[in-house]
Protein backbone atom coordinates (compact mmCIF):
# COMPACT_ATOMS: atom_id res chain seq x y z
CA UNK A 1 0.00 0.00 0.00
CA UNK A 2 3.09 2.16 -0.05
CA UNK A 3 3.14 2.73 -3.93
CA UNK A 4 -0.05 4.95 -3.72
CA UNK A 5 1.06 8.12 -5.61
CA UNK A 6 0.86 11.09 -3.98
CA UNK A 7 2.07 14.40 -4.72
CA UNK A 8 4.45 16.26 -2.39
CA UNK A 9 4.44 19.80 -1.82
CA UNK A 10 7.47 20.69 -4.13
CA UNK A 11 5.37 18.85 -6.98
CA UNK A 12 2.78 20.98 -6.33
CA UNK A 13 4.87 23.97 -6.74
CA UNK A 14 6.37 22.76 -9.59
CA UNK A 15 2.66 22.47 -11.21
CA UNK A 16 1.73 25.59 -10.02
CA UNK A 17 5.26 27.37 -11.14
CA UNK A 18 3.66 26.18 -14.88
CA UNK A 19 0.57 28.80 -14.57
CA UNK A 20 1.23 31.53 -16.92
CA UNK A 21 1.38 35.50 -15.22
CA UNK A 22 1.54 38.32 -17.29
CA UNK A 23 4.89 40.37 -16.85
CA UNK A 24 6.00 43.92 -17.71
CA UNK A 25 8.99 43.75 -19.59
CA UNK A 26 11.99 46.33 -18.68
CA UNK A 27 14.05 45.22 -21.09
CA UNK A 28 14.07 43.85 -24.56
CA UNK A 29 14.83 39.63 -24.28
CA UNK A 30 15.22 37.66 -27.08
CA UNK A 31 12.84 34.66 -27.54
CA UNK A 32 13.82 31.47 -25.51
CA UNK A 33 13.08 28.04 -27.42
CA UNK A 34 13.13 25.04 -25.02
CA UNK A 35 11.16 21.87 -24.82
CA UNK A 36 8.21 23.26 -23.10
CA UNK A 37 7.02 26.47 -23.60
CA UNK A 38 8.67 28.86 -25.85
CA UNK A 39 9.05 32.25 -23.76
CA UNK A 40 8.49 34.86 -26.35
CA UNK A 41 10.68 37.59 -27.56
CA UNK A 42 10.08 40.56 -24.84
CA UNK A 43 9.98 44.56 -25.71
CA UNK A 44 10.29 46.98 -22.97
CA UNK A 45 7.23 48.07 -21.16
CA UNK A 46 5.08 45.38 -22.46
CA UNK A 47 2.68 43.19 -21.75
CA UNK A 48 3.89 39.08 -21.99
CA UNK A 49 2.59 35.87 -20.80
CA UNK A 50 4.73 34.03 -19.54
CA UNK A 51 5.14 30.74 -17.01
CA UNK A 52 5.53 31.86 -13.28
CA UNK A 53 8.73 30.27 -13.02
CA UNK A 54 10.48 32.15 -15.63
CA UNK A 55 8.39 35.27 -14.51
CA UNK A 56 10.12 34.73 -11.10
CA UNK A 57 13.70 34.39 -12.53
CA UNK A 58 13.33 37.38 -14.77
CA UNK A 59 12.24 39.05 -11.80
CA UNK A 60 14.89 38.40 -9.71
CA UNK A 61 17.15 39.69 -12.06
CA UNK A 62 15.03 42.88 -11.92
CA UNK A 63 14.46 42.46 -15.62
CA UNK A 64 10.40 42.64 -15.07
CA UNK A 65 7.74 43.32 -13.38
CA UNK A 66 5.15 40.89 -12.64
CA UNK A 67 1.76 41.76 -12.98
CA UNK A 68 -0.20 41.11 -10.17
CA UNK A 69 -2.97 38.21 -11.40
CA UNK A 70 -6.80 39.98 -10.80
CA UNK A 71 -7.16 37.07 -7.83
CA UNK A 72 -4.51 37.97 -6.01
CA UNK A 73 -6.04 41.24 -4.42
CA UNK A 74 -7.76 41.95 -1.17
CA UNK A 75 -11.32 42.51 -2.83
CA UNK A 76 -11.41 38.86 -4.83
CA UNK A 77 -10.15 37.56 -1.57
CA UNK A 78 -12.31 39.46 0.84
CA UNK A 79 -15.49 38.34 -1.41
CA UNK A 80 -13.98 34.50 -0.81
CA UNK A 81 -14.02 34.82 2.64
CA UNK A 82 -17.77 35.90 3.18
CA UNK A 83 -18.98 33.87 0.69
CA UNK A 84 -17.32 30.84 2.29
CA UNK A 85 -19.05 31.80 4.94
CA UNK A 86 -22.76 32.55 3.77
CA UNK A 87 -22.64 28.62 2.60
CA UNK A 88 -21.40 26.75 6.00
CA UNK A 89 -22.55 23.83 4.81
CA UNK A 90 -20.69 23.34 1.37
CA UNK A 91 -17.13 24.04 -0.25
CA UNK A 92 -17.32 26.18 -2.87
CA UNK A 93 -15.17 25.70 -6.03
CA UNK A 94 -12.27 27.75 -6.80
CA UNK A 95 -14.05 28.76 -9.81
CA UNK A 96 -16.72 30.21 -8.02
CA UNK A 97 -14.24 32.17 -6.45
CA UNK A 98 -12.21 32.98 -8.81
CA UNK A 99 -9.04 31.63 -7.93
CA UNK A 100 -7.06 29.38 -9.78
CA UNK A 101 -6.46 26.11 -8.78
CA UNK A 102 -3.54 26.26 -6.89
CA UNK A 103 -4.00 29.40 -5.50
CA UNK A 104 -2.22 28.57 -2.18
CA UNK A 105 1.11 27.65 -3.98
CA UNK A 106 1.16 30.69 -6.53
CA UNK A 107 0.02 33.09 -3.94
CA UNK A 108 3.09 31.77 -1.87
CA UNK A 109 5.28 32.53 -4.54
CA UNK A 110 4.20 35.53 -5.57
CA UNK A 111 4.39 36.92 -2.00
CA UNK A 112 7.46 35.92 -1.55
CA UNK A 113 8.81 37.13 -5.18
CA UNK A 114 7.15 40.00 -6.13
CA UNK A 115 5.71 41.99 -2.61
CA UNK A 116 6.72 45.21 -4.21
CA UNK A 117 4.47 44.53 -7.71
CA UNK A 118 1.24 43.73 -5.62
CA UNK A 119 -1.22 46.25 -5.84
CA UNK A 120 -2.33 46.18 -2.41
CA UNK A 121 -0.39 45.89 0.51
CA UNK A 122 1.35 42.22 0.71
CA UNK A 123 0.47 41.70 4.55
CA UNK A 124 -2.89 42.34 3.91
CA UNK A 125 -3.09 39.97 1.50
CA UNK A 126 -1.35 37.65 3.32
CA UNK A 127 -4.06 37.90 6.24
CA UNK A 128 -6.76 37.28 3.75
CA UNK A 129 -5.42 34.53 2.32
CA UNK A 130 -4.78 32.85 5.88
CA UNK A 131 -8.43 33.48 6.45
CA UNK A 132 -9.87 31.63 3.68
CA UNK A 133 -7.48 28.88 3.83
CA UNK A 134 -8.53 28.19 7.45
CA UNK A 135 -12.55 28.94 6.83
CA UNK A 136 -11.87 26.35 3.70
CA UNK A 137 -9.86 23.89 6.20
CA UNK A 138 -12.28 23.94 8.59
CA UNK A 139 -15.12 22.95 6.62
CA UNK A 140 -13.10 20.15 5.20
CA UNK A 141 -12.55 18.79 8.26
CA UNK A 142 -16.01 18.45 9.31
CA UNK A 143 -16.68 17.09 5.70
CA UNK A 144 -14.64 14.60 6.17
CA UNK A 145 -15.83 13.51 9.33
CA UNK A 146 -19.34 12.80 7.82
CA UNK A 147 -17.82 10.57 4.96
CA UNK A 148 -15.63 10.43 1.54
CA UNK A 149 -18.91 10.59 -0.59
CA UNK A 150 -19.72 14.85 -0.53
CA UNK A 151 -16.38 16.22 -0.81
CA UNK A 152 -16.96 18.71 -3.53
CA UNK A 153 -15.01 21.82 -4.77
CA UNK A 154 -12.02 20.61 -3.47
CA UNK A 155 -9.32 22.81 -4.98
CA UNK A 156 -6.27 20.93 -6.62
CA UNK A 157 -4.55 22.07 -3.69
CA UNK A 158 -6.33 20.72 -1.46
CA UNK A 159 -6.85 17.41 -3.33
CA UNK A 160 -3.06 16.82 -3.16
CA UNK A 161 -2.72 17.66 0.27
CA UNK A 162 -5.52 14.93 1.49
CA UNK A 163 -5.07 12.21 -1.32
CA UNK A 164 -2.79 10.30 1.07
CA UNK A 165 -5.93 10.39 3.41
CA UNK A 166 -8.74 9.85 0.81
CA UNK A 167 -7.10 7.07 -0.95
CA UNK A 168 -6.55 4.58 1.46
CA UNK A 169 -9.78 5.60 3.46
CA UNK A 170 -11.99 4.88 -0.12
CA UNK A 171 -9.91 1.92 -1.33
CA UNK A 172 -10.75 0.21 2.22
CA UNK A 173 -14.26 1.35 2.02
CA UNK A 174 -14.99 -0.33 -1.56
CA UNK A 175 -13.27 -3.56 -0.44
CA UNK A 176 -15.26 -3.76 2.86
CA UNK A 177 -18.59 -2.99 0.65
CA UNK A 178 -17.84 -5.20 -2.82
CA UNK A 179 -18.23 -8.20 -0.61
CA UNK A 180 -22.27 -7.13 -0.57
CA UNK A 181 -21.95 -6.54 -3.98
CA UNK A 182 -20.44 -9.92 -5.44
CA UNK A 183 -23.39 -11.87 -3.75
CA UNK A 184 -26.34 -9.70 -4.54
CA UNK A 185 -26.74 -7.89 -7.84
CA UNK A 186 -28.90 -4.92 -5.98
CA UNK A 187 -26.09 -4.40 -3.30
CA UNK A 188 -26.96 -2.17 -1.16
CA UNK A 189 -22.96 -1.58 -1.03
CA UNK A 190 -21.66 0.68 -3.95
CA UNK A 191 -23.85 3.05 -5.63
CA UNK A 192 -24.69 2.35 -8.72
CA UNK A 193 -22.26 5.07 -9.75
CA UNK A 194 -19.30 2.42 -9.81
CA UNK A 195 -20.61 -0.20 -11.69
CA UNK A 196 -21.11 2.48 -14.65
CA UNK A 197 -17.45 2.81 -14.32
CA UNK A 198 -17.61 -0.15 -16.02
CA UNK A 199 -17.03 -3.44 -14.22
CA UNK A 200 -19.79 -4.42 -13.74
CA UNK A 201 -18.81 -8.29 -14.54
CA UNK A 202 -20.41 -9.61 -11.46
CA UNK A 203 -23.56 -10.40 -13.35
CA UNK A 204 -22.72 -13.83 -14.87
CA UNK A 205 -21.71 -15.35 -12.23
CA UNK A 206 -24.77 -14.36 -9.53
CA UNK A 207 -26.79 -16.86 -10.82
CA UNK A 208 -24.54 -19.48 -10.08
CA UNK A 209 -23.83 -18.34 -6.46
CA UNK A 210 -25.14 -20.15 -3.79
CA UNK A 211 -26.61 -18.44 -1.06
CA UNK A 212 -24.72 -20.54 1.58
CA UNK A 213 -21.11 -19.80 1.11
CA UNK A 214 -20.46 -22.76 3.23
CA UNK A 215 -21.80 -25.78 1.61
CA UNK A 216 -20.56 -25.43 -1.88
CA UNK A 217 -18.82 -22.42 -3.06
CA UNK A 218 -17.25 -23.80 -5.70
CA UNK A 219 -13.43 -23.11 -5.70
CA UNK A 220 -12.88 -20.98 -9.88
CA UNK A 221 -15.58 -18.68 -8.54
CA UNK A 222 -13.98 -17.58 -5.81
CA UNK A 223 -11.38 -16.83 -8.21
CA UNK A 224 -13.61 -15.01 -10.50
CA UNK A 225 -15.00 -12.91 -7.33
CA UNK A 226 -11.24 -11.84 -6.49
CA UNK A 227 -10.13 -11.52 -10.34
CA UNK A 228 -13.16 -8.87 -11.06
CA UNK A 229 -12.61 -7.42 -7.63
CA UNK A 230 -8.93 -6.58 -8.24
CA UNK A 231 -10.47 -3.83 -11.17
CA UNK A 232 -12.04 -1.36 -9.16
CA UNK A 233 -8.82 -1.13 -6.81
CA UNK A 234 -6.11 -1.05 -9.36
CA UNK A 235 -8.07 1.35 -11.54
CA UNK A 236 -8.27 3.66 -8.48
CA UNK A 237 -5.21 3.58 -7.76
CA UNK A 238 -3.71 4.59 -10.91
CA UNK A 239 -6.77 6.54 -11.94
CA UNK A 240 -5.87 10.37 -12.26
CA UNK A 241 -6.10 11.85 -8.91
CA UNK A 242 -9.83 12.05 -7.65
CA UNK A 243 -10.73 16.18 -8.12
CA UNK A 244 -14.39 16.63 -7.43
CA UNK A 245 -15.93 15.75 -10.03
CA UNK A 246 -14.21 12.35 -10.32
CA UNK A 247 -17.17 9.57 -10.22
CA UNK A 248 -15.24 7.36 -8.40
CA UNK A 249 -15.24 9.66 -5.26
CA UNK A 250 -18.99 8.41 -4.87
CA UNK A 251 -18.90 5.30 -3.06
CA UNK A 252 -21.40 3.51 -0.61
CA UNK A 253 -24.84 4.41 -0.41
CA UNK A 254 -25.10 7.87 1.39
CA UNK A 255 -24.97 7.78 4.99
CA UNK A 256 -26.90 9.85 6.92
CA UNK A 257 -25.32 13.85 6.43
CA UNK A 258 -24.63 15.53 9.30
CA UNK A 259 -25.85 19.07 8.74
CA UNK A 260 -23.22 21.84 10.09
CA UNK A 261 -26.30 23.53 11.89
CA UNK A 262 -25.77 27.07 13.37
CA UNK A 263 -23.12 26.21 15.77
CA UNK A 264 -20.87 26.05 13.53
CA UNK A 265 -20.09 29.86 13.53
CA UNK A 266 -17.04 30.54 10.89
CA UNK A 267 -13.47 31.60 12.82
CA UNK A 268 -13.87 35.09 13.86
CA UNK A 269 -11.62 37.52 11.76
CA UNK A 270 -8.77 37.87 13.61
CA UNK A 271 -6.52 40.88 14.25
CA UNK A 272 -3.44 39.15 15.44
CA UNK A 273 -2.78 37.36 12.02
CA UNK A 274 -2.44 40.30 10.29
CA UNK A 275 0.38 41.71 13.17
CA UNK A 276 2.01 38.74 12.59
CA UNK A 277 2.10 38.80 9.22
CA UNK A 278 4.08 42.48 9.96
CA UNK A 279 6.25 40.77 11.94
CA UNK A 280 6.82 38.17 9.64
CA UNK A 281 7.73 40.48 7.10
CA UNK A 282 10.22 42.39 9.17
CA UNK B 1 -4.12 -11.60 -3.62
CA UNK B 2 -0.53 -12.03 -1.36
CA UNK B 3 1.21 -9.31 -2.78
CA UNK B 4 0.80 -7.05 0.44
CA UNK B 5 2.37 -7.60 3.39
CA UNK B 6 -0.37 -6.84 5.63
CA UNK B 7 -2.57 -8.94 3.60
CA UNK B 8 -0.56 -11.61 4.65
CA UNK B 9 -0.22 -10.89 8.78
CA UNK B 10 -4.29 -10.32 8.23
CA UNK B 11 -4.67 -13.78 7.09
CA UNK B 12 -2.67 -15.30 9.56
CA UNK B 13 -4.80 -14.26 12.42
CA UNK B 14 -5.86 -17.15 14.03
CA UNK B 15 -9.70 -17.69 14.77
CA UNK B 16 -10.75 -20.83 16.81
CA UNK B 17 -13.17 -23.84 15.59
CA UNK B 18 -13.49 -27.27 15.21
CA UNK B 19 -13.54 -29.80 13.42
CA UNK B 20 -17.10 -32.06 12.52
CA UNK B 21 -15.36 -35.47 12.29
CA UNK B 22 -12.89 -37.71 13.62
CA UNK B 23 -9.58 -36.33 11.65
CA UNK B 24 -6.61 -38.83 12.02
CA UNK B 25 -2.81 -37.47 11.20
CA UNK B 26 -3.31 -33.82 11.94
CA UNK B 27 -2.01 -34.04 15.32
CA UNK B 28 0.42 -31.40 13.88
CA UNK B 29 -2.18 -28.66 14.10
CA UNK B 30 -2.54 -28.81 17.90
CA UNK B 31 1.14 -29.49 18.56
CA UNK B 32 0.70 -33.11 18.95
CA UNK B 33 2.97 -36.15 17.10
CA UNK B 34 1.66 -36.38 13.77
CA UNK B 35 -0.27 -38.94 13.63
CA UNK B 36 -2.93 -38.20 16.43
CA UNK B 37 -6.53 -37.71 16.11
CA UNK B 38 -8.44 -34.52 16.37
CA UNK B 39 -12.01 -35.29 17.63
CA UNK B 40 -14.53 -32.56 17.15
CA UNK B 41 -15.12 -32.02 20.90
CA UNK B 42 -11.21 -30.48 20.74
CA UNK B 43 -11.35 -26.98 19.73
CA UNK B 44 -7.95 -25.35 18.06
CA UNK B 45 -6.30 -21.71 16.67
CA UNK B 46 -5.73 -21.86 13.37
CA UNK B 47 -4.73 -18.86 10.91
CA UNK B 48 -7.33 -17.39 8.94
CA UNK B 49 -6.55 -18.83 5.41
CA UNK B 50 -6.09 -22.26 6.96
CA UNK B 51 -9.24 -21.72 7.93
CA UNK B 52 -11.12 -20.54 4.86
CA UNK B 53 -9.77 -23.09 2.83
CA UNK B 54 -11.21 -25.62 4.83
CA UNK B 55 -14.58 -24.74 5.34
CA UNK B 56 -14.87 -25.06 1.57
CA UNK B 57 -14.46 -29.01 1.77
CA UNK B 58 -17.77 -30.62 2.24
CA UNK B 59 -18.12 -34.30 2.69
CA UNK B 60 -21.32 -36.29 1.22
CA UNK B 61 -22.57 -38.60 3.80
CA UNK B 62 -24.43 -41.42 1.66
CA UNK B 63 -26.52 -42.80 4.76
CA UNK B 64 -28.03 -39.52 5.52
CA UNK B 65 -27.74 -38.64 1.61
CA UNK B 66 -26.57 -35.20 2.92
CA UNK B 67 -23.68 -32.81 2.60
CA UNK B 68 -21.70 -31.33 5.46
CA UNK B 69 -18.76 -29.43 6.15
CA UNK B 70 -15.38 -30.45 7.80
CA UNK B 71 -14.77 -27.68 9.92
CA UNK B 72 -17.08 -24.62 11.05
CA UNK B 73 -15.25 -21.95 12.87
CA UNK B 74 -15.98 -19.61 16.00
CA UNK B 75 -17.40 -15.92 15.50
CA UNK B 76 -14.66 -14.34 16.93
CA UNK B 77 -15.22 -11.86 20.36
CA UNK B 78 -14.34 -8.60 18.24
CA UNK B 79 -17.03 -9.54 15.02
CA UNK B 80 -19.62 -10.63 17.67
CA UNK B 81 -23.29 -9.09 18.11
CA UNK B 82 -22.54 -7.12 20.65
CA UNK B 83 -19.10 -5.52 19.81
CA UNK B 84 -20.36 -4.51 16.34
CA UNK B 85 -23.50 -2.82 19.13
CA UNK B 86 -20.49 -1.32 20.86
CA UNK B 87 -18.47 0.04 17.32
CA UNK B 88 -21.98 1.59 16.42
CA UNK B 89 -22.49 3.18 19.64
CA UNK B 90 -19.12 4.49 20.50
CA UNK B 91 -17.00 4.41 17.28
CA UNK B 92 -14.06 6.74 18.74
CA UNK B 93 -13.52 4.71 21.63
CA UNK B 94 -13.56 1.42 20.46
CA UNK B 95 -10.03 -0.46 20.68
CA UNK B 96 -9.25 -1.86 17.92
CA UNK B 97 -5.55 -2.22 18.51
CA UNK B 98 -5.78 -5.40 20.21
CA UNK B 99 -6.64 -6.82 16.66
CA UNK B 100 -4.16 -5.13 14.64
CA UNK B 101 -5.32 -5.08 10.97
CA UNK B 102 -8.99 -4.90 12.27
CA UNK B 103 -10.53 -3.74 8.66
CA UNK B 104 -8.32 -6.43 6.77
CA UNK B 105 -10.12 -9.22 8.92
CA UNK B 106 -13.87 -7.63 9.16
CA UNK B 107 -13.31 -7.32 5.05
CA UNK B 108 -12.19 -10.63 4.80
CA UNK B 109 -14.41 -12.23 7.27
CA UNK B 110 -17.38 -10.40 5.14
CA UNK B 111 -15.90 -11.86 2.06
CA UNK B 112 -16.39 -15.53 3.36
CA UNK B 113 -20.20 -14.90 4.94
CA UNK B 114 -22.05 -12.02 3.72
CA UNK B 115 -23.00 -9.53 6.70
CA UNK B 116 -24.09 -6.51 5.12
CA UNK B 117 -25.14 -4.65 8.49
CA UNK B 118 -21.26 -5.36 10.03
CA UNK B 119 -19.77 -3.78 6.91
CA UNK B 120 -22.19 -0.67 7.29
CA UNK B 121 -21.73 -0.11 10.91
CA UNK B 122 -17.66 -1.09 10.60
CA UNK B 123 -17.69 1.51 7.15
CA UNK B 124 -19.13 4.33 9.46
CA UNK B 125 -16.75 3.23 12.24
CA UNK B 126 -14.14 3.91 9.81
CA UNK B 127 -15.36 7.51 8.51
CA UNK B 128 -16.10 8.81 11.82
CA UNK B 129 -12.28 7.06 12.96
CA UNK B 130 -11.06 9.03 10.06
CA UNK B 131 -12.53 12.25 10.04
CA UNK B 132 -10.78 12.52 14.12
CA UNK B 133 -7.42 11.07 13.22
CA UNK B 134 -7.31 13.65 10.30
CA UNK B 135 -8.28 16.47 12.70
CA UNK B 136 -5.39 15.40 14.97
CA UNK B 137 -2.96 14.73 12.10
CA UNK B 138 -3.79 18.39 11.18
CA UNK B 139 -3.20 20.28 14.57
CA UNK B 140 -0.81 17.83 15.99
CA UNK B 141 -0.79 19.55 19.23
CA UNK B 142 -4.25 18.71 19.71
CA UNK B 143 -3.09 15.29 20.19
CA UNK B 144 -1.34 15.33 23.86
CA UNK B 145 -4.62 15.61 25.60
CA UNK B 146 -5.24 12.75 27.36
CA UNK B 147 -8.33 12.08 25.58
CA UNK B 148 -6.81 12.10 22.63
CA UNK B 149 -3.64 10.06 23.83
CA UNK B 150 -5.55 7.86 24.50
CA UNK B 151 -7.70 7.61 21.26
CA UNK B 152 -4.56 7.13 19.60
CA UNK B 153 -3.31 4.39 21.66
CA UNK B 154 -6.43 2.32 20.24
CA UNK B 155 -5.83 2.92 16.34
CA UNK B 156 -5.23 -0.55 14.49
CA UNK B 157 -2.55 -0.65 11.19
CA UNK B 158 -4.71 0.90 8.84
CA UNK B 159 -5.24 3.68 10.65
CA UNK B 160 -2.29 4.02 11.91
CA UNK B 161 -1.12 4.53 8.44
CA UNK B 162 -3.66 6.62 7.77
CA UNK B 163 -2.30 8.99 10.52
CA UNK B 164 1.23 8.97 9.58
CA UNK B 165 0.87 9.45 5.78
CA UNK B 166 -1.85 12.44 6.73
CA UNK B 167 0.53 14.22 9.19
CA UNK B 168 3.36 13.63 6.64
CA UNK B 169 1.36 15.19 3.89
CA UNK B 170 -0.06 18.26 6.23
CA UNK B 171 3.68 18.48 7.65
CA UNK B 172 5.01 18.99 4.30
CA UNK B 173 2.68 21.61 2.37
CA UNK B 174 2.82 23.73 5.78
CA UNK B 175 6.74 23.48 5.79
CA UNK B 176 6.81 24.59 2.24
CA UNK B 177 3.83 27.22 2.19
CA UNK B 178 6.18 28.85 5.58
CA UNK B 179 9.94 28.13 4.18
CA UNK B 180 11.89 31.60 2.95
Amino acid sequence: MTDIPTLSANEVAFLAEQEEVFVLSRHSLPAIHMIGPTIPRMQALQRHKIPLWSAIILKRQRKCNIVTPEWLSIEVLRRAVSLERRNPASLLTPEQLNLPQLWPAMARMLLQNAHDDLIDSPHEIRAALHDLQELRDLKIHRMLRTGTQNLYGLSHFEVAQLRPLLLRQINLLLKLNEGDNDENENGTGIDNGINDGGFDNHDNNDDNLNNDPFDSYPSNEEHKAFGSSDGPFNSLTTSPPPFPNDSTLIEENPTKRRRMGGNTAPPPESDSDSDNDIEFRR
Amino acid sequence: MYFDLDDILAESQKLTGNFQMEVDNLGFLMNNTNNAKITPREKLELPFWLITALTFITIYEESKGTTRNIFSVERPEYLSKLASNFYKASPLNADLSVVSHFYKIVQKWCDFIEQPELVDIVSDMLILRAGKINDLSFNISDSQSRENMEFLQTLDNHEKEILKVTSESYNDFKTWLNSK
